[in-house]
């Protein structure tokens, strides 16, 4: 069930106030069986998978929290199922290829459609959720609970399939569901779910039609110079609109039932170094890379610079894997570790040599640029359609320049209009803000802010959403 | 008042106001204040009541041409002895834009080739014609269409009078009435067989093709191309896909709903006209054609007189005419390309060029919203149009070869 469906919009009225209408202590029954229902809505064998995972966790993680000489190898062993089970479902296009070069040498001759496992949706991310639990045990951050929260701490259906991910300390706690009806709350998720369905319907499904016919194989190798960039630049808003929108909704939708998750995106256009960028670009996948993978290598190597500069490298490139299995996804992701290292060694030249530079404002412009050209540059890569395509893109974007224009005039105009919504979003945000707490002043202005002002901005989203009803259209997300 | 009740009011009121703004069409009236405020011609000027037959035109123009075709080939296919004309083109052949001066319609106003058609009627009664065309036609939708019709000998036509005009140049895609033809399994294998041979519209054929498997619900939620072997699962065999379905049927029933798509094109003419007014950025500013956009248009009007060729189909091709007081070549070297092209292909049909891109002058044409209009003529001009072509096209001599 689509997040921008009309039954899963229609099924939140019901759900929703049937929530806070039972008891605090069936709560989390009803939200671990909606979020069952909700995944098998996809295909009830996707169930498996994450049950699987979850048992193979729990209990492994008992025997992890009973420390013992033994602890070490039980954490190594979860570990290892729980990135086998990634491995063996997302990756087949990696292992499959030895399995059948394997086969083929005791004779069997299997044909590269032998295997055809379907990936259960959410894979990568739900992995990586049970993965920081183990840690969190093994270093004692968690105590090991009840399987039903681990189980509903994965299977929690707002970020069952695309994220934001969480830790099990931010979520389970809150599934004690303590809070009263909070209606603060409950306005802030209706912001959040009628803008993600606006980013989505309005933005990113319009903006990818244009994109993929501009990455059309054989048309793409007349592209021009320009059209180049914009299909760059059109991509790089397409699947942040198409995120973040599915970030909006999960953290709306949560926020509906009094659960707070993480925020996922925070303007990752506007950073001002590549380093800021990878805190406001799937900041939930950052922060989980950055605590359970990067911290741990460099502190074993106390900041010295090349050993930083390898480890960056390689922890973006498997960014890039977790993907998929794809050489664009890697290809993108090392593209962003060599920013980061360019960055890292800008930043110790500063300061060793050019204090003066540390506030400076052409600095500061060029790293924003640099910043901005970097991200587009490698959307590339990942959207292109095979290597020779996007070699062939690259070069026409910064060696062999050709000008004109040979796509509709539209979609230059819808990839301008995006990158102006995209250039004022935070300060769109800044006077939502401001706004609502001018509204909230006096009884009056509440008044009105709550029947008038909040369902006219509701019911115009709403109208737009309706109006661009695409039906078979799909997270970019869900595919990884 | 309870927290909880407060929440339900507002979303009460929201629903309200969404019902509201379902039946106010706000989009619509967004267009209306901006056409008031930078005064419009009348709609009047527009004809709408244009003569139609079913029998000699595509009188859907391009939104259903799959069932207007059904109707050719019931009506051809009954008359075999007859000669068949089709006359190819975009929407200057089913538009009457009226200039200024000319007065308000009274009756059923005919286009230049209806009035040509009734010529031929008259002059020629074996020979039957058939307009077909559509507003913002592709040259690929040409060909997608020529090679239909070449398939079925109840559509084959003897000749072929093919509009060439710079502004189809910039066109592109196979538009989504246009994919019902793949329902026709040999037509599908034609569509293949051109993907496979990889030529340069190859890419648009295809995309048609994959939006037509998705129409079917055959779309996957995996992208397989970055994604190694991972299998796919198809999205429309989910249970929450068939839960959808059921909560739409439902909702369909209500014309507000049903009604939605409405106020998507109210927006996308409401941002039109934006595009217009406010950026002066009109479908006839100047421009050149370039890189894949020429190279698809052209290979695709190239190999449709080629096909017509093979299945010896007679083709006439014809420039069509142009507003003088709109370029829409944005350099000389465009217009001097654009002429040699359409000579070259001229001379390689083995006939003339019938160029009629200045025979239509300035006060003949009509506007397009605050602006003249590129493609549009009035009445005078259909008729002038309609002479000159029936004078020089020898269209009355076309025999049958099929």
């Amino acid at each position: 069930m689509q997040f921008n469906s009309y039954s899963y919009l229609l099924l939140l009225l019901i759900v929703v106030p049937v929530c806070w209408a039972l008891p605090m202590k069936a709560r989390r029954w009803y939200v671990l069986a909606l979020s069952i229902l909700f995944y098998a809505s996809w295909s009830p064998a996707f169930l498996l998978a994450p049950l699987a995972l979850c048992v193979g966790v729990f209990f492994a993680a008992i025997r992890i929290a009973a420390g013992g000489r033994r602890e070490r190898l039980w954490f190594l062993g979860a570990l290892t199922y729980a990135l086998g089970f990634l491995i063996f479902f997302r990756y087949q296009a990696l292992w499959w290829p030895v399995m059948a070069a394997l086969l083929r040498g005791f004779g069997h001759a299997p044909a590269r459609t032998a295997l055809q496992i379907a990936v259960p949706l959410g894979i990568s991310f739900y992995s990586f959720e049970a993965i920081s639990y183990l840690i969190d045990i093994r270093q004692r951050r968690v105590q090991p609970t009840r399987f039903s929260d681990l189980f509903l701490f994965v299977m929690f259906w707002p970020h069952l399939i695309a994220g934001p991910i969480v830790r099990f300390r931010e979520l389970v706690p809150q599934f004690a569901f303590k809070k009263q009806f909070d209606m603060a709350m409950m306005m802030r998720g209706m912001d959040r779910l009628i803008l993600g369905i606006v980013q989505k319907n309005l933005l990113a499904d319009p903006l990818g039609s244009w994109v993929d016919d501009g990455f059309a194989t054989q048309l793409a190798q007349a592209n021009t110079t320009v059209d180049n960039w914009f299909l760059a630049i059109g991509f790089g808003l397409q699947i942040y609109f198409d995120f973040a929108s599915y970030s909006n909704m999960a953290i709306g939708v949560a926020q509906l039932i009094g659960i707070q998750l993480p925020e996922n995106f925070r303007f990752p256009y506007h950073a001002s170094t590549p380093a800021d960028f990878w805190q406001r670009w799937h900041m939930t996948l950052s922060r989980w890379i950055r605590d359970y993978l990067f911290f741990p290598i460099n502190v074993r190597f106390q900041g010295a610079p090349i050993p930083l500069y390898l480890s960056l490298l390689g922890v973006m490139a498997l960014v890039g894997l977790w993907h998929g299995a794809g050489y664009g996804f890697v290809l993108w992701g090392v593209l962003h570790g060599c920013y980061l290292v360019f960055y890292r060694i800008y930043e110790g030249l500063q300061k060793k040599h050019w204090p003066s530079l540390e506030h400076s404002r052409v600095m500061s412009i060029f790293w924003k640029v640099f910043t901005l050209v970097a991200a587009m540059t490698a959307w590339v890569p990942f959207r292109a359609t095979g290597y020779d395509q996007a070699t062939a893109m690259l070069k026409s974007m910064f060696a062999h320049f050709t000008f004109g224009i040979t796509q509709p005039l539209n979609f230059y105009l819808v990839v301008l209009l995006a990158c102006a919504f995209t250039a004022i979003e935070p300060f769109l945000e800044a006077v939502f803000t401001r706004w609502d707490a001018w509204a909230g002043k006096s009884v009056t202005r509440t008044n009105l802010r709550m029947y008038l002002w909040r369902p006219a901005i509701y019911a115009f989203g709403l109208l737009l959403f309706l109006a661009f009803d695409e039906r078979n259209t799909q997270f970019i997300y869900f595919q990884f | 008042m309870p927290k909880p009740l407060q929440a339900a009011i507002t979303l009460g009121c929201t629903v309200l106001v969404l019902f509201l703004l379902l039946i106010a069409r706000p989009f619509l009236v967004a267009s209306n204040v901006l056409d008031a405020l930078f005064g419009v011609p009348p709609k009047w000027t527009q004809v709408e009541d244009v003569y139609k037959n079913p029998h000699t035109q595509e009188v859907t123009r391009g939104d259903d041409p799959v069932s207007s075709l059904r109707v050719l080939a019931d009506f051809w296919g009954a008359r075999p002895n007859d000669t068949r004309i089709l006359f190819v083109g975009n929407s200057q052949m089913h538009v009457i834009s009226l200039a200024r001066g000319e007065a308000r319609p009274t009756g059923t106003e005919k286009t230049y080739v209806d009035q040509i058609a009734n010529r031929l009627a008259k002059d020629s009664p074996q020979i039957r014609t058939y307009r077909l065309s559509s507003s913002g036609m592709s040259y690929p939708e040409v060909l997608w269409e020529l090679l239909y019709m070449t398939g079925k000998p109840e559509l084959h036509p003897d000749a072929m009078v093919l509009q060439l005009n710079y502004q189809a140049f910039w066109t592109g895609g196979i538009r989504e009435s246009l994919l019902g033809l793949l329902n026709d399994d040999a037509f599908r294998h034609q569509i293949e067989a051109v993907i496979g041979a990889n030529e340069a519209y190859s890419a648009e054929f295809q995309d048609a093709l994959h939006r037509y498997d998705e129409s079917k619900s055959t779309r996957n939620v995996t992208n397989t191309a970055n994604n190694g072997i991972a299998a796919a699962f198809s999205a429309s065999k989910t249970p929450g896909y068939a839960i959808e379905t059921a909560v739409r049927r439902v909702l369909d029933r209500s014309g507000l709903f049903r009604g939605r798509s409405d106020h998507k094109n109210d927006f996308v003419d409401f941002l039109y006209r934006c595009r217009l007014y406010f950026l002066r950025l009109k479908p006839s500013t100047a421009r050149s054609v370039s890189g894949a956009r020429l190279l698809v248009s052209r290979a695709s009007v190239e190999d449709a007189v080629k096909l017509a060729d093979e299945k010896k189909i007679q083709v006439f091709l014809f420039n069509a005419p142009v507003n003088p007081l709109v370029s829409l070549y944005r350099t000389p070297e465009d217009k001097a390309s654009y002429q040699e092209f359409v000579t070259k292909l001229a001379k390689e049909n083995g006939g003339p060029l019938y160029d009629f891109e200045d025979t239509i002058t300035a006060e003949h044409w009509g506007n397009l919203l605050n602006g003249p209009d590129p493609l549009h003529m009035g009445r005078a001009a259909h008729a002038q149009m309609a002479q000159e072509m029936y004078t020089k096209i020898p269209l009355n001599r076309v025999k049958g070869t099929r």
